[in-house]
This record gives structure tokens, C-alpha cells and sequence, in this order.
């Protein structure tokens, strides 16, 4: 069965995303995800796609509804690491990810949320 | 058909075959001057549709063997890499017709079938000609298109992209592509399109440059387009085109310096 990942570093989740989604783990991932985020207070989520070769229309409102559902929390989405090709196909397809981060990979995002946390302090 | 000639067509065109060859050869020099094309390379083709010729009506066939028509294309190839003009392709092969029609000028009635095979002749070296020419500018745009995507690192984690020429839905989705795996490839997170060497920018452009750029964003690079002349700007104003969710610079130095604000590194002159 497809499933999704999640680690903790230094405060951030990380969500890695199987190649290939089916309906029930995109069911799941919110509330796996929001209980995770709850029980660790972690203060940003990275949401790793580089696994992932295809987001359909489906795959792609259920990442817009999972980064709503982070920022409810009070923690920040990152999305790292799409595929060229599966950018090209989000933006043919008029998808957009309602203005969540982004970042090229984990790496990335975590130094732009540590450059964000820096000047905020 | 009117066959009043005591001698058979095709016996008769065997017979003069040297002097008609050089009859053809003649006229070729005096109304058609192929100068790209060496003497010999035409005196082969010339008579090879001789011959060819002239084995059809003895066979009675109204339509080009595979022989004939495999010369013709070979002609008709040659003379479009060489730069000769349809017409001039045209009219190698029909000039035959003239120089038949003045050598047996009486017995005109009976060449109808003669002139028949010509036509088709010269029709599929036309057809030939054209294909060649159109298979030369695929190939030729498929290099331009090649040749146009050039992603230049300027610095480490910033890309440029300088666009030359009009950017259309084939340019702008091989540049889009291009862009995207060399984001990926490098680790850059910014790219500078640099957009001074199009001409003209109108909604469709405008378009293009916007789902690149969200493409780009949904990676996690950040686009800078830069090169919009004044004039560009306000023909953009004017239609009304919004890339207000854009970074926008007049120059590619100001949207390096965008990118050097961006990344916390300044450039200080040595004392």
C-alpha cells in the first residue's frame, strides 16, 4: 500500500509522498499530517513531491487542501521538490497551489524557512 | 491514336537519340543556365528521362516507371540544394518537349502520348522538388529551435535565459521545458528571462512568460523577467497585459541585482 512518510527535523515535519497516490492515502494524509503537527508543535511543514510523477486535478486540490489545512494549524507548508514535468502538467491543467511556498528540495526549504525564522527573531 | 508516320515513335526517337541529346544540351545552355550544376550531372540526367522516356512508349505505359520517377526525385533533390528555383526545375524537364516539337515538327499529331509522359515528368519533379524543399525547413527550424534555448548559469543559484525572436506556444514550451529540468539539474533558485531580444510582446507572449514563470514557482525557483523596453511596457499597459504577480526589471543587470538582494550577497569594489 502507498504510503506517506513522516519525520521530524529540528521542529519540521517532513511529508514525503509515495509515486503513486490513491484515493485513500490522500484521504488519510490531512489527518495524519494535523495529528503529527499537533503532538510534535511543529512550526512548518515541508511537503516533499519528488517522489510523486503524477499530481492530477484530484492529487492537486488535495495538496491546496492540506496546505490550508497546515496554515489553520498555525505552521507553514513548503512544497518541495516537483518535477519539472509535473509542474508544466499542474500549470496546463490551471492549477495553482493557492500561493503556498516553494522550495527546489528539502535542503531548500529548510534553509528558507531558517533564513525566514532568522530574520523574524 | 494517328499512327501516319511510316517509322514508330519510339524506333525513331532511338535512332536520333546522340543528336537530340545534344539538340537538348544546346538549348539547355541557351535558355536555362544552371551554373551550380556541373555539365555532367546534367548530361546524366538528360539522358537517363531520355531513356526513360523512350522505354515507356515502347512499353505503351501512360505513368512513370519507378526508375524514371526514383531520377526525377534524385533531379529534382539535386536542384533544390543547389538553390534553383521551382520554375527552373520545371522547365529542364519540359524543355525536352520544345526540343522534340522542333525536331519532328510534322508529325506533331502523333506525340500526344509522348507529351503526356512529359507532363507527368515534370509534375512529379515539381512534387519532389517541394517535398525536398519543405523537409529543409522542418530541419531548418528544428535547429533554430535548438539553437534558441541557451540557459546560461550567472551565478551560483541564478540562471539567465535571454529569449531572441517572437515567442510562440512551440518556442515558449521548449523554452519552458528547458528552463524547468536546468532549475532542477543546477539547484537554482532564480532565473532572469531576459526578454530584450522580442520584438513584440502581446497577450499570447505575455501568457507564455506567465505559466513559465508559475511553472518555475511551483519548483521552487523564483523568475525575474527583465528586458522590457519602454515601449514594450506601455504596448503592455495599453492591451491591458498584468504581470503584476511577476518580478519585473528593465535590465538584466538590475534583476541581477534583484537576485543578489535576494540571496543576501552585495558586490563591493576593491579598494
Amino acid at each position: 500500500m502507498a504510503d506517506v512518510h513522516i519525520i521530524s527535523i529540528d521542529g519540521v515535519l517532513v511529508v514525503t509522498l509515495p509515486a503513486v497516490s490513491d484515493d485513500r492515502m490522500a484521504e488519510r494524509l490531512v489527518e495524519q499530517v494535523g495529528e503529527r503537527l499537533v503532538e510534535l508543535a511543529a512550526r512548518a511543514v515541508l511537503i516533499d513531491v519528488t517522489n510523486a510523477r503524477i499530481i492530477d486535478s484530484f492529487m492537486g486540490r488535495v495538496l491546496a487542501g492540506l496546505a490550508g489545512a497546515i496554515r489553520l494549524l498555525g505552521a507553514e507548508p513548503v512544497m518541495v521538490g516537483m518535477r519539472p514535468e509535473v509542474a508544466i502538467t499542474m500549470v496546463e491543467l490551471g492549477m495553482d497551489l493557492g500561493g503556498v511556498a516553494t522550495a527546489l528540495s528539502i535542503e531548500h526549504g529548510l534553509a528558507g524557512l531558517r533564513a525566514r525564522a532568522g530574520r523574524r527573531m | 491514336m494517328l499512327d501516319t508516320a511510316p517509322t514508330p515513335i519510339p524506333a525513331l526517337l532511338r535512332r536520333d537519340r546522340p543528336e537530340t541529346l545534344r539538340a537538348w544540351s544546346e538549348y539547355l545552355d541557351r535558355e536555362l543556365r544552371v551554373p551550380h550544376i556541373d555539365r555532367r550531372t546534367v548530361d546524366e540526367f538528360c539522358s537517363g528521362l531520355y531513356d526513360g522516356l523512350v522505354e515507356a512508349l515502347e512499353n505503351g505505359r501512360a505513368t512513370l516507371s519507378d526508375g524514371l520517377q526514383s531520377l526525377l526525385s534524385a533531379l529534382s533533390v539535386e536542384f533544390a540544394e543547389r538553390g534553383l528555383t521551382p520554375s527552373q526545375t520545371a522547365t529542364f524537364v519540359f524543355s525536352l518537349k520544345h526540343v522534340l516539337n522542333e525536331r519532328y515538327e510534322n508529325a506533331a499529331p502523333t506525340v500526344i502520348g509522348l507529351h503526356k509522359l512529359i507532363d507527368a515528368m515534370g509534375l512529379h519533379s515539381m512534387d519532389a522538388f517541394i517535398g525536398r524543399r519543405e523537409q529543409i525547413i522542418r530541419r531548418q527550424s528544428q535547429e533554430l529551435l535548438d539553437l534558441s534555448v541557451p540557459v546560461v548559469p550567472l551565478w551560483e543559484g541564478i540562471l539567465s535565459l535571454p529569449i531572441i525572436g517572437t515567442l510562440d506556444s512551440t518556442r515558449a514550451q521548449a523554452i519552458t521545458e528547458k528552463l524547468l529540468f536546468e532549475i532542477a539539474r543546477t539547484g537554482s533558485r532564480y532565473a532572469l528571462l531576459d526578454i530584450s531580444g522580442v520584438p513584440t510582446v502581446d497577450t499570447q507572449t505575455a501568457q507564455h512568460l506567465a505559466k513559465t514563470v508559475a511553472a518555475a514557482k511551483l519548483m521552487g525557483a523564483e523568475c525575474v523577467v527583465t528586458g522590457i523596453r519602454p515601449a514594450i511596457a506601455q504596448v503592455m499597459v495599453t492591451l491591458g497585459i498584468n504581470l503584476s504577480n511577476i518580478e519585473t526589471r528593465f535590465s538584466l543587470a538590475e534583476g541581477l541585482r534583484h537576485c543578489f538582494a535576494r540571496l543576501n550577497l552585495s558586490v563591493v569594489r576593491g579598494p
